[in-house]
C-alpha cells in the first residue's frame, strides 16, 4: 500500500503539470457554472411569475454534467498514465523496482482518481452555495448520494482508461479505445436493453448511465454499487494483467 | 521465506477441495439440466419450476467457483494441466483473468438478484411506507406480478423490485411487453397499457392506476376474498352495463370484472326487493324517476347498511320536471344531499356545457385523481346540507367559481346562459359528493351527471378511474389501507433572490471560477518555464 | 553474486540471447561485450526481473529472479540503457521518490551521500530537464546507487558522455566495484579492458568467451606477434625473414616495418635479430605486439569457434 501511496502521490503532483489537467478542471468547473447559473435564472423567472418549480438539484446542475464530461476528460487523463512512462523508458524503472504490478497500477490510477476529487471539491461550492439559495435548503443526503454517484462512476471510467493506458504504448490508441468503451458503457448498451426483451436485464445491468441517474436521484441500490465497484476492479486488474503481458512479451 | 513457502504449500494442498466441489456440482448440474429438459419437452410438469431453475442456477455457479478458487490456489496446477512451460505466462494471465472475470459475474449476479436499496432522500422518496412493509409480510402465498408496460417505467420497477425485497421471497414480479407478448396480454385480459396484474394461486387483481398504494390494497384484496356482487338497476331508461358503445356502460363492467366484480343488473318492480348479496346498487342515469315503491325498497335497503350509487340526470334534460322524484326527496332530507333541477354551465371549457372537476375533496375516491381532471357533459348541481347526527357528508367533485348552476332552460337553449343571482345555484358547483352513515354503514354516493361513466368518455382523464374508485368504495372495497409517509419536501427558491443574485452567481461561477483555473494553469506553465 | 543458468529468451520466435551460464562474484566488475543486438540488455532485463526468461533461470544476491523476485529486485541497482528519469521533478525529488519506493530508512543522509558519490550534491534542486546529458547520466547512477545495492547492473553507462565524463563514471564504478558484484555492458573495448575485472563476450546471444581481459588476449594469441623496425630501406628484408625458423606470416608494412608472427614459447626475436644485424641492416626496434581486445573481440565475433 505504501507503494501505491508513492506511486499515487507522484502522479497527483504530475498532474498539476499538466496542461490537460488544467483544460480539465476549466471545462468541468466552466459547465456545472453555466448550467446551475442558467437553471437558478430560469427557476426564478418562472418563480418571479407565480410558478413555483422545483429549484435545481445538485444532481441536474453539477454531479450529472460533471460526470457527462467525465465521458472525454477521463480518457484524455488516463491516457498517458502509462504509455508515457513507456515511451520515456521510465516504466523499465518502475518494473525493476521493488514495487508489484497491481501497485503501479493502482498507484497511477489513485493519482487520477485523487486529481478529479480535486476538482469535485471545488465544484462543491455549487451545493454549498445552493443550500443558501433553496428554502428550506437541499436535500442534503441526496446531494451526498449524487456524489457517491459521481466518484464511483469516475473511480471506474478512469479504472477502464488506466487499464487502455497500460495496454497500449499510443496515447492516442489509449485515447480512443477509453473513449468508445465509456460511448458503448453510456449509451449503446442501452440500446439492445430496448430491443431485445429478453436480454434486457443483462444489457441494462451493464448500462452505466441507468446505474448513475438511479443513484443519483438518492436511490443507492446494492446493485450499482456492485456494478461501479466491479468496473473500477476489473480496469484495474486488467491494466496489472497487461502489464504482465508486456514483460512477458 | 522458508516459512512463508511453506504456509503457501498448505493452502495449494487443499486446492483440490474446490476442484472436488465443482466437479459435484457439474454432476449436480448435470442430472438437473436432464431433469429440466424433461419439463421443457413437457414429459412431466413440476408444479413450480423455480426451485429447479434456481438448483440448476446454483450448481452452474458453483463450478465456475469452484474452478475460480482452484485456480486463485493453485494457477501453476492449472497452467501446468494447458501447457508446457512455453508460454506458461500468458495462460497464467488468462487464467488468472478468467477466475477473477469469473467471480466479479458471480458477485454481480448475486448482486442483481438482491434488490437492495438504500434510501438517501431526506423525505425517503424510494421506501416503502410502513403499511406497505406490514401488508407484504402478512403474504402466506406467493404473489406475482405481471406488469404491461410497453415501456417500463423506472419508478415503477423501483417499487416493484422494493416490494420484492421486503417481502421474504413471497412477492416477486415480471415485466411484459404487451406489444411484443400479445399472448400474455391476452391471457391476463390485458385491454390497456400499464396495466399490473398481481396473481396468488388461482386468483388475479388488475391495477390500472399503479403506485404504492394501489398495489398495496390489491394485495390487501387478495388475501382478503369475498364475492363482490353490485347490481345495475334497471327499469328507466338506465345505461346498461351489458351495452357497448356511445351510452353503454360496458368499459366500467369490463373494468369492474377484472377487479373481481359480479355485474348484475336489478328490475325492482318486477323483483320487487334487493337481493341480500347485493354489496352496492347503481342507477346510472334513469330518464324517468323511480317510483315511490322503488324507493322505499332502496331505504330499506340502505337501512340495512347497504350502498347506493346515483348517477343522476338533470330533469331539464332528461324532460322529467314535471315528475316527482322520491329517492331524491329522500336523499335531500336523509343524506344532506339535494339535486337541483339545472344545468351546470362551466366556462372552463369553451363548451360550457361540459363541467369540468377544479378540485377534490379529501376522500378515498379521488385520492388519486388529485392531478387529474374528469368531465361532466350537461351536468346538474348539487347542494350539501350540514352534518345530521349520524350522517356524514363529503364533497367530492367541485368545479371552478365561475360556473353555476342554469335553472332557466331557455337561456341554454338561446345559447346566452346567464348566472342569475335569485335563481341559479352559484359556483363552486358540487358535482359529485358521498355520505356515510356511521351508524349502520351505508354510503350514498351521488354524481350530477352519467355521461361521464359511458363508454364514450370512460377512457377519457379521469373519469372511468373516479367512477371504478366509486364503486369500489361503495362495494366497501375502497382502499384499505392509506399509506403514511414521510411528508414530501417541497423546496422552494428563496425570495430574497434577485437578478443581482443571479448576476453575482454568474460572474463568480461562469468567470471568476474558471478564470483561476485558467490562471493556475498559465502560472505552473509560466514557473516551469522559468525553471528551464 | 549473479549465477546465472541456462538463460534463454525467445521473442516470438526469435532467440534473443541462449542458455546462457555465467557467474559474477562480490567485488568483482563483470563486462558484457558485444555488437548491438547481442542480447546484453535482455540478459540485463532478465537478471533485474524485468522480464522472465523462457527458459533458464538465476540467482542474483542469492535469490531467484523468478520466484523471488521482490528480493532480486530489493538488492540490485539497474541502470537502463535509455536513463528513465522524469524531466518534470527535481533531482532530490526524483530520488526522494525512488527512495520511497525502495523503503529506505533515512532517505534524505542515503540522497546526500549518493548525490556526493555521483558529484551532483550542488544540483540537487534542480529540475532534470534542464540537466546536460552527463549529468543526466550521473542521476540516473545515483538512482541506481541509492539503496546500496550488493548487485549492480549498468546497462552501457558512459554511452553518450563526453570523455572527461567516462573518466568520472569509470572511477565511480571501480570504486563500486571493490565491495560489490558489479554486471556492466559496454560496446567500448577499452572501456571493459580498464574497468573490468572479467569480460563476458556475447555474440547473436551466445557467450563466445570469457575471461580475464589479460587471459583472454593471451588465450586467443594462438600466434604472437612482433614488429621490426629498421634505419633506411627494408627491401629484401620481408624475404630474409621468411626464410628463419619459426617466423610466420611476414608481412611488409607500409611504414617501413615488417610485421611477422610466431608460435608462443618458441621466442625467435633473438635469431630475428642476430640475422637482421648480420644482413647488415640497422636494427631500430624489435617489439612484440599485444592483440587489443577490439581484435580480439573481432576475432571471436566473426566465427564463435573459440568458448570456454
Amino acid at each position: 500500500m505504501r507503494n501505491v501511496w508513492t506511486i499515487a502521490s507522484r502522479e497527483y503532483r504530475h498532474y498539476f503539470l499538466s496542461p490537460v489537467a488544467y483544460i480539465v478542471a476549466f471545462l468541468i468547473l466552466m459547465l456545472a457554472g453555466i448550467l446551475f447559473v442558467f437553471q437558478l435564472k430560469s427557476v426564478q423567472d418562472m418563480t418571479y411569475q407565480g410558478y413555483y418549480p422545483n429549484p435545481p438539484t445538485a444532481a441536474n446542475s453539477v454531479i450529472y454534467p460533471t460526470a457527462f464530461m467525465m465521458l472525454f476528460a477521463a480518457p484524455a487523463l488516463t491516457m498517458r498514465l502509462l504509455s508515457e512512462e513507456q515511451r520515456s523508458g521510465t516504466l523499465e524503472l518502475l518494473l525493476t523496482a521493488p514495487l508489484k504490478d497491481w501497485e503501479l497500477v493502482v498507484g497511477k490510477w489513485l493519482g487520477a482518481f485523487m486529481y478529479i476529487l480535486t476538482v469535485y471539491v471545488i465544484t462543491l461550492i455549487i451545493p454549498i452555495v445552493l443550500n443558501r439559495l433553496v428554502v428550506p435548503g437541499i436535500d442534503i443526503k441526496a446531494t451526498v448520494a449524487g456524489y457517491l454517484a459521481l466518484i464511483l462512476f469516475t473511480a471506474a471510467f478512469l479504472a477502464i482508461g488506466t487499464a487502455f493506458s497500460s495496454m497500449f504504448n499510443n496515447q492516442f490508441a489509449a485515447f480512443f479505445a477509453t473513449l468508445i468503451t465509456f460511448v458503448l458503457l453510456w449509451w449503446v448498451v442501452g440500446w439492445p436493453a430496448n430491443l431485445i426483451p429478453a436480454a434486457s436485464g443483462f444489457f441494462g445491468y451493464l448500462h452505466a448511465y441507468a446505474h448513475l441517474t438511479s443513484m443519483m436521484q438518492g436511490a443507492i441500490a446494492l446493485k450499482d454499487l456492485v456494478y461501479f465497484l466491479s468496473l473500477t476492479a476489473v480496469g484495474l486488474f486488467v491494466g496489472t494483467v497487461a502489464i504482465e503481458i508486456r514483460r512477458w512479451q | 521465506m522458508a516459512k512463508k513457502r511453506s504456509r503457501k504449500n498448505t493452502i495449494k494442498q487443499y486446492a483440490y477441495i474446490a476442484l472436488i466441489v465443482s466437479g459435484l456440482a457439474l454432476v449436480a448440474s448435470a442430472v438437473l439440466g436432464l431433469f429440466k429438459l424433461v419439463v421443457f419437452l413437457d414429459l412431466y410438469t413440476l408444479p413450480n419450476e423455480q426451485w429447479l431453475n434456481n438448483s440448476l442456477y446454483i450448481s452452474l455457479g458453483l463450478i465456475f467457483i469452484g474452478l475460480a478458487v482452484y485456480a486463485l490456489i493453485n494457477p501453476e496446477g492449472v497452467r501446468d494441466f494447458f501447457s508446457g512451460r512455453q508460454g506458461r505466462y500468458g495462460s497464467n494471465a488468462v487464467i488468472t483473468l478468467a477466475a477473477f472475470l469469473a467471480i466479479v459475474l458471480v458477485v454481480n449476479m448475486w448482486a442483481y438478484a438482491t434488490p437492495k436499496t438504500w434510501d438517501f432522500t431526506e423525505d425517503l422518496q424510494h421506501t416503502l411506507a410502513p403499511e406497505t412493509i406490514d401488508a407484504l409480510r402478512m403474504l402466506r402465498e406467493p404473489v406475482r406480478a405481471i406488469a404491461f408496460y410497453t415501456q417500463e417505467p423506472a419508478q415503477i420497477r423501483e417499487l416493484l423490485e422494493n416490494m420484492q425485497s421486503n417481502s421474504n421471497g413471497k412477492f416477486e414480479f415480471e415485466f411484459v411487453n404487451p406489444d411484443v407478448n400479445p399472448t400474455r396480454a391476452l391471457e391476463y385480459e390485458i385491454t390497456s397499457d400499464r396495466t399490473i396484474v398481481l396473481v396468488m394461486g388461482d386468483r388475479r387483481e388488475t391495477i390500472t392506476y399503479a403506485n404504492e398504494q394501489a398495489i398495496v390494497n390489491a394485495l390487501m384484496r387478495l388475501m382478503n376474498p369475498g364475492e363482490r356482487i353490485v347490481y345495475f338497476v334497471t327499469g328507466h331508461g338506465e345505461h346498461s352495463p351489458d351495452q357497448s358503445g356511445e351510452t353503454g356502460l360496458s368499459r366500467l363492467s369490463t373494468t369492474l370484472t377484472a377487479k373481481n366484480y359480479t355485474i348484475r343488473t336489478l328490475n325492482l318492480l318486477a323483483e320487487n326487493r334487493i337481493p341480500g348479496d347485493a354489496q352496492a346498487i347503481i342507477i346510472a342515469g334513469p330518464a324517468q324517476p323511480l317510483s315511490p315503491e322503488e324507493t322505499r325498497l332502496i331505504i330499506e335497503y340502505l337501512d340495512q347498511g347497504g350502498s347506493l350509487i346515483l348517477l343522476s340526470e338533470s330533469p331539464l334534460f332528461t324532460g322529467a320536471t314535471d315528475r316527482p322524484d322520491p329517492l331524491a326527496a329522500h336523499l335531500a332530507t336523509n343524506w344532506n344531499i339535494r339535486l337541483n333541477n339545472d344545468i351546470v354551465i362551466d366556462p372552463s371549457l369553451d363548451q360550457v356545457l361540459i363541467a369540468v372537476s377544479a378540485s377534490y375533496g379529501d376522500h378515498a375516491i379521488v385520492q388519486n385523481l388529485q392531478t387529474t381532471n374528469t368531465y361532466y357533459p350537461i351536468a346538474r348541481s348539487l347542494t350539501i346540507g350540514s352534518d345530521s347526527a349520524d350522517v356524514q357528508t363529503t364533497v367530492l367533485v367541485s368545479t371552478v367559481n365561475r360556473a353555476w348552476g342554469e335553472s332557466n332552460l331557455d337561456e341554454i337553449n338561446q345559447g346566452y346562459p346567464q348566472f342569475n343571482a335569485g335563481t341559479d345555484v352559484a359556483g363552486p358547483i358540487v358535482l359529485a359528493a358521498v355520505s356515510e352513515n356511521m351508524t349502520t354503514g351505508a354510503r350514498v354516493i351521488v354524481f350530477g351527471d352519467s355521461d361521464f361513466a359511458t363508454d364514450s368518455i370512460f377512457d377519457v382523464y379521469g373519469n372511468g378511474n373516479l367512477i371504478t374508485n366509486a364503486v369500489d368504495y361503495a362495494a366497501g372495497q375502497e382502499d384499505y389501507i392509506t399509506l403514511t409517509r414521510a411528508e414530501r419536501v417541497t423546496r422552494q427558491l428563496s425570495d430574497d433572490i434577485n437578478q443581482g443574485t443571479i448576476l453575482m452567481l454568474g460572474a463568480t461561477f461562469i468567470c471568476l471560477i474558471p478564470l483561476l483555473i485558467v490562471i493556475g494553469g498559465i502560472a505552473s506553465w509560466l514557473m516551469r518555464r522559468a525553471q528551464g | 553474486m549473479i549465477r546465472a543458468t541456462g538463460l534463454t529468451k525467445d521473442y516470438g520466435s526469435r532467440r534473443a540471447i541462449e542458455n546462457l551460464t555465467f557467474e559474477a562474484n562480490q567485488g568483482e566488475i563483470v563486462g558484457f561485450l558485444g555488437p548491438n543486438g547481442a542480447g546484453k540488455t535482455t540478459t540485463m532485463r532478465i537478471l533485474t526481473g524485468y522480464m522472465p526468461p523462457t527458459y533458464g533461470t538465476a540467482q542474483v544476491a542469492g535469490f531467484d529472479i523468478i520466484e523471488e523476485s521482490m528480493e532480486v529486485r530489493r538488492r540490485v541497482g539497474y541502470l537502463p540503457e535509455t536513463v528513465p528519469l522524469y524531466p518534470d521533478m527535481t533531482v532530490y525529488g526524483y530520488l526522494k521518490f525512488m527512495a520511497d519506493l525502495r523503503h529506505l530508512p533515512d532517505p534524505d543522509d542515503m540522497i546526500d551521500e549518493t548525490l556526493e558519490i555521483v558529484g551532483m550534491t550542488e544540483r540537487a534542486d534542480g529540475y532534470i530537464s534542464n540537466l546536460s546529458k552527463g549529468m543526466r547520466q550521473r542521476v540516473g547512477l545515483a538512482q541506481a546507487l541509492l539503496h546500496k545495492p550488493e548487485v549492480l547492473i549498468l546497462d552501457e553507462p558512459t554511452i553518450g558522455l563526453d570523455p572527461a565524463q567516462v573518466v568520472e563514471v569509470r572511477n565511480i564504478i571501480r570504486e563500486i566495484g571493490k565491495q560489490r558484484t558489479v554486471l556492466l555492458s559496454t560496446h567500448i573495448l577499452s572501456e571493459a579492458q580498464q574497468v573490468c575485472d572479467r569480460v563476458l563476450i556475447l555474440n547473436r546471444g551466445r557467450i563466445v568467451a570469457e575471461d580475464t581481459p589479460e587471459n583472454l588476449q593471451a588465450r586467443l594469441m594462438g600466434a604472437e606477434r612482433a614488429i621490426l623496425t629498421v634505419k633506411g630501406d627494408a627491401d629484401g628484408l620481408a624475404a630474409l625473414l621468411a626464410q628463419i625458423k619459426g617466423v610466420k606470416n611476414v608481412q611488409a608494412r607500409p611504414d617501413g616495418g615488417v610485421e611477422f608472427q610466431f608460435a608462443p614459447g618458441m621466442d625467435v626475436r633473438p635469431e630475428v635479430a642476430r640475422q637482421t644485424i648480420q644482413a647488415g641492416y640497422d636494427l631500430l626496434e624489435l617489439r612484440l605486439m599485444g592483440l587489443s581486445l577490439e581484435e580480439i573481440f573481432l576475432e571471436l565475433t566473426r566465427d564463435s569457434k573459440i568458448s570456454k
